[in-house]
């Protein structure tokens, strides 16, 4: 059996984290003025409560993009340190970056084959969430489509 | 005037911390995607300072691993989030929870 | 340098294959998909002949020193081969005609040859490479399906899982930066004169990462979220074939890299072991939905394989145990996930009522599964358990022994809550839950739990595969 000397430190930092973190927690709620009000724990203070979640500012596909760019932005970082010693690798690191090169496309090709790269009239699969026919405060300021947000305006 | 390598090392250790703990306390899901960047970047910069205090190259070509990964991470975590996306309204960690027990 | 591209041909066999499959995927109709299927089940019967021809050669080092083939790397070609040959059995059924069908066996073969790697790899830079190779083929897998509750399943296994990848990448630069080298022999030279304390962080940091692979605490919180959650195959898969590949990178990590005496990592890991199991058996009791259920006892099982891990390099009998106890858990497992994916509609214990009066054979595969989980002769993991228990008390640890048979015990109670039902009671009034998946999983599972018993009886003749001695 040995001992666990060596891990006083990480078991020291460990400690001392969780103290701060905790200490932290208990001193704000000790010190801290508690005084709530239903003004101060909505999660909008001024103006009117949302009906629904705004839309996302960009549409999905340009995700998609995102992704097919980044597997060529990959392929070009790898070209770099070859490019440079390619004169010592000779034929070697010549068929090393055809193949690597290759196993590349051969993404590009599936991303291809499965129309990743289709522009045309987006298709909605979810409808727009609309607001309830009955609006509380109870109930619109909870997220819409979240579960048991019409249940427990009632 | 030369900059020591310890402040390097130590900038990569608190660029690693804002990311560890803005990955364990944000509850939206791109803004963890960041975080993870971060916490990549200072792997990074650590392999770099590693790699000219040490005279060695194979910190460098760490680095090269490090961004290939942060790469293959983030269209991962892209993919999975368009496809959370097209199901629910926003994309924030707490509307994760069907999965209990 | 040697430079073999050859040495490599089980896992270059995989990975020629996942890019084939992923360009075929494109052009094949849905319903002709099974040619995906035909040519992964192929590339693993190739892998596996490659590895029964690299058997015979001695064990080198390739590819400037970062990849070891020795009898572990084989051992683990063998028992990942395998096992991916058994998901793919189990899965023609519930992915037949599925959008996605060829990418499952893409995503399947690229995360095995990951798991191998991950073993294989003798550096530490190698192994970051193979650990994301073994992972981000596995969110894909878990979140294929694209139902609510796999994307879900998915975001949850992968944010843990970058997570831990990261702090593995940062322990693995302070050992780096200590040693000034990443190859694990140079490793063990250089960090003999290192700060411990460094040291231990490394070393602590690179085995968060591993744990997280193999599902063990800390980093176990995924596995119940990620199997209730994905299709059965892939919960087959996640569950066993990562397992794989992550006890074998932390047996060789240990034994390889760190320097003896200078951190005691059997402790660290012997105390993780015993957490491992008590909280996997003891989460698994009040389940009450059969693939939670499987994915605690996982959580359990990896609990008994890294008993082995703790007591690795004191006695030649850890290796050997570990293999053995890793192919029996596999198959057995996989049995009885083959059994669940035969019964699609069953997903609760209840579920399973009267199952003997319609399938008596299935029946019988599921108690042989079940408790062959636990340890009961002559299935493998009867063998498997006594192995590791006299590797841990020979390696000094006998209170780890103790409480492991106290948690074997302990676990009978939650497998007989599934099987009590199946056998004793009488058939539910809705024998539609029980109808079958297909002839595929049915075969599966009854092959699996077949090879169960052989794999226990013939245990003689197939322990000494998983000794040898591993590089120095």
């Amino acid at each position: 059996m040995g001992s666990l000397d060596s891990y006083i430190p990480i078991f020291l930092l460990i400690v001392l984290g969780i103290a701060f973190a905790g200490l932290s927690f208990v001193g704000s709620r000790l010190l801290a003025p508690q005084r709530p009000t239903a003004a101060k724990e909505a999660p909008y203070e001024c103006g009117i409560v949302p009906t629904h979640e705004p839309s996302s500012r960009f549409p999905v596909r340009f995700y998609l993009v995102a992704m097919i760019f980044i597997i060529f932005d990959i392929e070009v970082i790898f070209l770099f340190p070859w490019a440079v010693v390619f004169r010592q690798l000779h034929t070697f690191g010549l068929v090393e970056v055809l193949v690597f090169a290759a196993a590349v496309f051969v993404s590009f090709v599936y991303l291809i084959s499965n129309g990743a790269l289709d522009w045309g009239p987006i298709k909605r699969i979810r409808p727009v969430a609309t607001a309830d026919e009955v609006r509380t405060t109870a109930s619109t300021v909870r997220r819409h489509g979240s579960p048991g947000a019409s249940g427990e305006a009632a | 005037m030369t900059i020591h390598a310890s402040w390097y090392l130590t900038l990569g250790a608190v660029l690693f911390t804002i990311g560890a703990v803005g990955l364990l306390v944000r509850r939206n899901v791109l803004v963890m995607f960041m975080c993870i960047e971060l916490m990549l970047n200072a792997a990074n910069l650590t392999f770099v300072t590693f790699a000219r205090e040490l005279n060695d190259t194979g910190g460098q070509v760490a680095v090269f691993f490090v961004l290939v990964v942060a790469a293959a991470e983030v269209v991962v975590g892209l993919g999975v989030i368009v496809a959370i996306f097209r199901r629910r309204v926003g994309a924030t960690a707490d509307d994760v929870h069907m999965l209990k027990g | 340098m040697k430079e073999n591209p050859a040495a490599l041909a089980p896992e270059l066999a995989l990975v020629v294959a996942a890019v084939v499959g992923a360009v075929a995927s494109g052009w094949l109709p849905r319903r002709r998909q099974w040619a995906v299927r035909l040519l992964a089940a192929g590339a693993c019967v190739g892998g596996l002949v490659a590895t029964a021809l690299a058997m015979l050669g001695p064990p080198e080092r390739v590819f400037d020193g970062s990849y070891a083939i020795d009898p572990a790397t084989n051992a683990a070609r063998v028992v990942v081969l395998g096992a991916a040959l058994v998901v793919i059995g189990l899965s023609a059924e519930p992915l037949r005609a599925h959008p996605h069908e060829s990418e499952f066996y893409v995503l399947l073969l690229l995360a095995s040859a990951g798991a191998i790697a991950l073993v294989g790899a003798d550096d530490l830079l190698t192994v970051f490479a193979a650990y994301l190779l073994a992972s981000v083929p596995s969110y894909g897998l878990v979140g294929l399906l694209r139902d609510r509750t796999g994307s879900e399943a998915s975001l949850k296994y992968y944010l843990l899982g970058a997570l831990f990848g990261i702090v593995m990448l940062a322990g693995a630069t302070v050992l780096v930066g200590l040693g000034a080298t990443s190859s694990y022999p140079g490793l063990r030279e250089a960090l003999d004169s290192a700060p411990r304390a460094a040291v231990a962080f490394g070393a602590v940091c690179v085995t968060a990462g591993l744990l997280f692979k193999i599902g063990g605490v800390p980093a176990q919180f995924w596995v119940p979220d990620a199997v209730d959650g994905a299709s059965v195959p892939a919960a087959a898969f996640v569950t066993t074939i990562p397992k794989i590949g992550g006890l074998g990178a932390a047996f060789r990590f240990f034994t390889e890299a760190l320097p003896a005496g200078r951190v005691d990592w059997a402790l660290l890991v012997a105390v993780t072991a015993a957490c491992t199991m008590t909280l996997g058996n003891f989460a698994a009791f009040a389940q009450t939905r059969v693939k939670r259920l499987l994915a605690y006892s996982t959580i359990g099982q990896v609990g008994y394989l890294l008993m082995a891990v703790a007591v690795a390099g004191r006695n030649g009998l850890a290796q050997q145990a570990l293999w053995y106890y890793l192919a029996a858990y596999t198959v057995t497992n996989l049995a009885a996930f083959a059994v669940v994916a035969e019964l699609p509609a069953a997903r609760t214990l209840s579920d399973y009522r009267g199952l003997a009066h319609h399938r008596p054979l299935l029946a019988g595969s599921l108690a042989v599964s079940l408790l062959g989980l636990v340890g009961t002769p002559p299935t493998a993991l009867f063998v498997g358990k006594l192995e590791i228990f006299t590797a841990v008390i020979h390696g000094g640890y006998t209170w780890l022994a103790v409480l492991a048979i106290l948690n074997t015990v302990a676990s009978l109670y939650y497998y007989l809550r599934w099987l009590v039902p199946a056998f004793l009671h009488a058939p539910s009034p809705h024998p539609a839950v029980l109808s079958s998946g297909g002839t595929w999983s049915a075969a599966t599972a009854y092959a699996a739990a077949t090879a169960t018993v052989i794999l226990g009886v013939g245990a003689a003749a197939v322990l000494p595969l998983g000794a040898g001695h591993l590089l120095p």
